[in-house]
Order: C-alpha cells, then sequence, then structure tokens
C-alpha cells in the first residue's frame, strides 16, 4: 500500500510540475498576445480562449500537489476540541467520503466529455477547438486529483494509530 | 414559514456540519449544493455538478487570478521589498512612531503589486519586523501594526479576493479594482494617524536612532522605490487607462516583476520554476472553493433561497444602516471562523440580492464585503495573516491578535465612514470611461 501511495505522490508531483511548464505557457501566449496588438495590430486569435483552457487544466492538475502539501483549507476548529483519536477518526471517514463524491463526480465528468465527443460540440469561437481536447485535459487532471485524495484516505487511516498529521 | 426558508436551514446545517468534520471547504459547498439537489429538486444533481464546474473553470477572467499569484510569488522572491525599506527610511525615521510607519507605507505599496494579504504580510514583515527587534521597537505594535496593515493587500489593487468577487457579483474587474484604491488608502492614513499619535504619547515606543540622513541621501534612496512605483504603474495604469484587461495587466505585471528579480540577482531559471509551482498550488487551492461555491449557488438559485431571504429581510423594515450593521457583525463572527474567500463565495448569493434590494451599489458592496473580509484576517483563531505572524515571530495567535486589536478597531471605523460616504469607493470607478 505504502508503495502505491508514494507512487501517487510523486505523479501528483510530476502532474504539478506540468502544471506550471502550462502556466508559463498561458503568461507567455498572452505577452506574445499584447505585444503582437500593440505593435502590428495583429492578434493571435486564440489567446484568451486557449488560456481558459489553461486555467480550467491547472486547477485540477495542481489540485492533487496542493492535496499533498496541505495546502487546501478546511475547518480544524471543531476537531480540536474532540479527543484527538476521535478527531483522527472522523478525519479518516471524512477524506473517505471526499473520495467517494470526487469519483462519483468524476463519474459525471467523463460522461459530459462523453457527449461533447458524440454531439461533436465545439467551442464556437473562431477556433472551433472541438470542445472534448480541453475537457480530457481537465479530465485527466480530475483522476490525478481523485488517485491523490484516495492515497490521502489511505494516510489518515494509517494516522488513526500513529498520530501523525497528515492533511 | 416559508418552505424555502425551511430549505435554507436543512442546507446551512447540512454545510455547518460538513465543514466541522474537517471536509475541505471547496467539497463542504460541493457535498451541500449536491444533498440540496438530491432532497428538494427533481433535476439530474450529477449532470448539473459536472456541467457546473465547466462553466465555473473555464473562465478568461479567473485567469488573472494564478497571474497575480505568480506575480505575488515571484516579488516575494526578488527583494524588492528590501528595496522599499531601503528607501523609505530616511523618511520615515524622524516621525512620531518612527519606523512603526514603515510597515504601514510599506505595506500599502506593496499591496499595490500583490493581490493577497498573506503574501503582503509576509513579504513585508520578513524585512521590518527583524529591523525593529534590532531597534528595540514596542513588539506589540510592531506585529499589531503589521497585521492590520498587511490585509491591505486584499483591498488595494490587484486582489485575488476582488476578482472572485467580480466574477461571482457580475461586475467590471477593473471598476472594482479601482474603487479599492482611495478606501484603501484611507484606511492606511488611518493607521498613520493612530501610529503617529502613539508614537506623540510614548516615544519609548519607537527609540530614535543616531543615523541622520541629508536631503541628498533622501533623494537618491528614491531610485529604490522605482521598481515598486513602475509595477504598479504598468498593472493598475493599464487597467485604469482602459489599455489592458486585467488578467493582460496581470501577465505584465509578472514580466515586470521577472524582469526586476533577475536585475536584482535574485532570480534564475529554478526559482522561477519554484514560483510557477507555488501559483499553481495556491491558484487550485483557491479555485476549489470558487468551483465548490459556483454549483452551491447554482442550487441555490434553483432552491429559491436567496430570494426567500432577500424577501423576509425586507419584510422586516430595517433601515439600510441598520441592514448594515447586523451584517457587519455577522461577518465578523464568521470571519473568525472562515477564510476571506470561503466568506466572500459562501455569503454572496445570498448577501448581494439582499444588499442591492435596500439601495446600496454592489461595487460599494464589494468593498465592504473586502474590509470585512480584511476583519476575518485578524480575527482569531482562524485569521490568515496572525497565520503568517505567528509563523514569522513564534508567538501564540492569542497574543498576536491582542496585538492587533486597536486596528480591528480602525478597520471597523473605516467600514462605518465608508458606509455613510459611500462615494469614497464610487468615485474612482465612475470616472473610468471604459468598462
Amino acid at each position: 500500500m505504502n508503495i502505491l501511495v508514494r507512487w501517487i505522490e510523486n505523479l501528483s508531483n510530476w502532474v504539478a510540475r506540468i502544471s506550471a511548464v502550462m502556466l508559463g505557457l498561458m503568461t507567455l501566449l498572452i505577452l506574445l498576445e499584447i505585444f503582437l496588438w500593440n505593435a502590428f495590430s495583429k492578434t493571435t486569435l486564440i489567446a484568451d480562449e486557449y488560456c481558459a483552457y489553461g486555467l480550467a487544466a491547472i486547477i485540477f492538475l495542481g489540485a492533487g500537489y496542493c492535496l499533498k502539501e496541505k495546502g487546501h483549507i478546511r475547518i480544524t476548529l471543531v476537531l480540536g476540541f474532540l479527543p484527538p483519536k476521535l478527531s483522527r477518526i472522523i478525519t479518516f471517514v471524512a477524506t473517505g467520503m471526499t473520495t467517494l463524491f470526487m469519483g462519483y463526480l468524476w463519474w459525471y465528468l467523463l460522461k459530459m466529455v462523453q457527449s461533447a465527443i458524440r454531439y461533436n460540440s465545439t467551442s464556437g469561437t473562431l477556433t472551433n477547438t472541438p470542445l472534448w481536447i480541453p475537457q480530457v485535459v481537465m479530465l485527466i487532471g480530475a483522476a490525478c486529483f481523485l488517485l491523490q485524495l484516495f492515497a490521502t484516505t489511505v494516510k489518515t487511516y494509517e494516522a488513526i494509530g500513529t498520530g501523525e498529521e497528515v492533511v | 414559514m416559508e418552505a424555502n426558508l425551511m430549505m435554507a436551514l436543512v442546507v446551512f446545517g447540512i454545510l455547518f456540519l460538513t465543514l466541522a468534520a474537517g471536509i475541505w471547504v471547496g467539497f463542504s459547498l460541493f457535498i451541500v449544493g449536491f444533498m440540496g439537489m438530491l432532497i428538494y429538486s427533481p433535476l439530474p444533481a450529477g449532470n448539473n455538478m459536472a456541467s457546473s464546474v465547466w462553466a465555473t473553470i473555464e473562465k478568461w477572467e479567473y485567469v488573472a487570478l494564478p497571474l497575480f499569484i505568480l506575480m505575488g510569488e515571484i516579488l516575494y522572491r526578488s527583494g524588492i521589498s528590501e528595496k522599499l525599506f531601503k528607501s523609505l527610511v530616511p523618511w520615515l525615521y524622524r516621525l512620531p512612531g518612527g519606523l512603526l510607519l514603515m510597515n504601514i507605507v510599506s505595506c500599502t505599496l506593496f499591496a499595490a503589486v500583490s493581490g493577497s494579504s498573506a503574501a503582503t504580510t509576509a513579504t513585508v514583515g520578513r524585512i521590518t519586523l527583524a529591523e525593529f527587534d534590532k531597534l528595540g521597537y514596542d513588539r506589540r505594535l510592531a506585529m499589531g501594526s503589521l497585521a492590520g496593515a498587511g490585509t491591505l493587500g486584499f483591498l488595494i489593487p490587484p486582489s485575488l479576493i476582488m476578482i472572485v468577487y467580480a466574477i461571482l457579483a457580475e461586475v467590471s474587474i477593473g471598476k472594482m479594482f479601482m474603487a479599492g484604491i482611495l478606501p484603501g488608502l484611507l484606511l492606511s492614513g488611518i493607521y498613520s494617524t493612530y501610529i503617529i499619535y502613539r508614537g506623540i504619547r510614548n516615544p519609548a515606543i519607537a527609540p530614535r536612532t543616531q543615523e541622520s540622513y541629508s536631503w541628498k541621501e533622501r533623494l537618491v534612496g528614491l531610485k529604490d522605490l522605482a521598481p515598486t512605483l513602475i509595477l504598479i504603474l504598468m498593472v493598475l495604469g493599464s487597467i485604469y487607462g482602459g489599455v489592458a484587461t486585467p488578467t493582460e495587466a496581470a501577465a505584465l505585471g509578472v514580466l515586470g516583476a521577472t524582469v526586476f528579480a533577475f536585475l536584482n540577482r535574485q532570480m534564475n531559471f529554478k526559482i522561477l520554476f519554484e514560483c510557477l509551482v507555488g501559483a499553481v498550488k495556491t491558484n487550485a487551492m483557491i479555485m476549489m472553493i470558487v468551483v465548490g461555491a459556483g454549483f452551491l449557488s447554482r442550487v441555490m438559485g434553483f432552491l429559491g433561497i436567496p430570494a426567500a431571504i432577500t424577501r423576509t429581510i425586507t419584510e422586516l423594515g430595517l433601515s439600510p444602516y441598520m441592514l448594515m450593521i447586523l451584517l457587519g457583525v455577522f461577518y465578523v463572527i464568521l470571519g473568525c471562523l472562515l477564510d476571506g474567500f470561503s466568506i466572500v463565495v459562501m455569503t454572496l448569493p445570498i448577501a448581494l440580492p439582499m444588499v442591492t434590494a435596500a439601495g446600496f451599489d454592489p461595487i460599494w458592496f464589494g468593498i465592504y464585503l473586502i474590509l470585512m473580509v480584511e476583519v476575518s484576517q485578524i480575527t482569531p483563531p482562524v485569521g490568515f495573516n496572525l497565520f503568517v505572524i505567528q509563523g514569522l515571530t513564534d508567538e501564540p495567535i492569542v497574543k498576536v491578535a491582542k496585538y492587533a486589536l486597536p486596528f480591528f478597531f480602525l478597520m471597523l471605523l473605516t467600514t462605518a465612514i465608508l458606509t455613510i460616504f459611500p462615494n469614497i469607493a464610487l468615485f474612482l470607478p465612475n470616472l473610468m470611461t471604459t468598462k
């Protein structure tokens, strides 16, 4: 199990690095657009649209890493009043439920992408990008996030005994 | 009781339970929205959730968010705050309260390039707090004023919370930014006045140094202010002039910050990559809350909850001022328990229809709400500026909160002034011709 958890955490690191590169490229694309527009009155036509897709991608691609680094906000105030063991059990149950919920959400995201493919939905912009392309990237990100949630659940379970702080 | 109000009670009950169980805020919002739909609505919850996620995250306007976060990450490591400090010392050291004013002035200036309160507090604090200790300044006032002034990061544009507010409330991000400037300067002026007053009453809080500076040194030192001022001009100037959208201005800001950091020899590609990863992480944190809130707000709309609450409040026949005071009390309590982003996204769907029905301008209400968020940053047990200062000094949260208490009251005073004179916020955005 521990090997799997470590493997997933490595994956989270890697997809976070990929999204860091994507964020860098998004910045460059906007700067290129500004430069082209002001210097030559030309436009890339895609800056707005593709940066929005980029944002959709990096949110989920970065979410797993953020979870691993304890970056997501949660309220520990009430848990702090409970006996430590009980609070760790509740944390495990809550993390497990969140993972199941994310699994459910992922299933419906998958169905959304499937119907975008089936009906050939496009962006309706000049590029007429098929919507499934950026949506698939989001779906991959959401899958990595789901894996990290699973790994975190495993860790919170182990933490019931060890008392280690994992979220 | 109205059926919708009953629904509201159930929804908030579930929300309270999920939050108390320590489920991440974004997911709590999601789960509550999902349960609300499952119980009360015949519409398919799963499909709605998926389409709501996509609709919320695929927005050009939100791209400004990771970019401003990235700019903050770069500036934190750029050495710009050391330069700011060096150039301001010769101007401030002789005033009553002395360099304590540095916290206020540096935070005010730095807030104009940074989008977040925690980043402003951390960036300014890691320079000033160490200096103050060396000079034997009053630690209580040093930490308190930093906690208070650091919150300006959200009020003075660019501001991450303003971007989120503007998109959810459907007002222009540019106008929202401009609306923050005068209230930000007002709050900063009130803080400074307070510190000067404390300095006159008891000069021992800020012992005089032996150093002195000639006018030539002062003027030459101003060149170190240039990076900050140029960045402010690039980012805010381009938005105000209507030359750039906030997202474009943010990209320019990233470029400018990177160039200065390289010139300062504080940057290489490895550090730049760390900044990018850090920005991805913070962006994911904020956007997960926004995505969850987007769905919950959609569900509440389906269920007619905001409308029902607005009706109920209107029937009470409160005067607009009374409504604002009640809301203020509510927000201060909420601010003790929640972080700023959660407060804005959770309350907006209900509060905004209510206050616009009472005749308030949505842009003005945005500024009011951001002041409430600033208050939440320094109220324990959950206050992010307190966490930052705790990290810098190892003082317990409750002590830092106590030192910050005078500044808490000064914020409430500013909010009251702003409520009586709403034009302080609305003057600049009304001058803008572009949208």
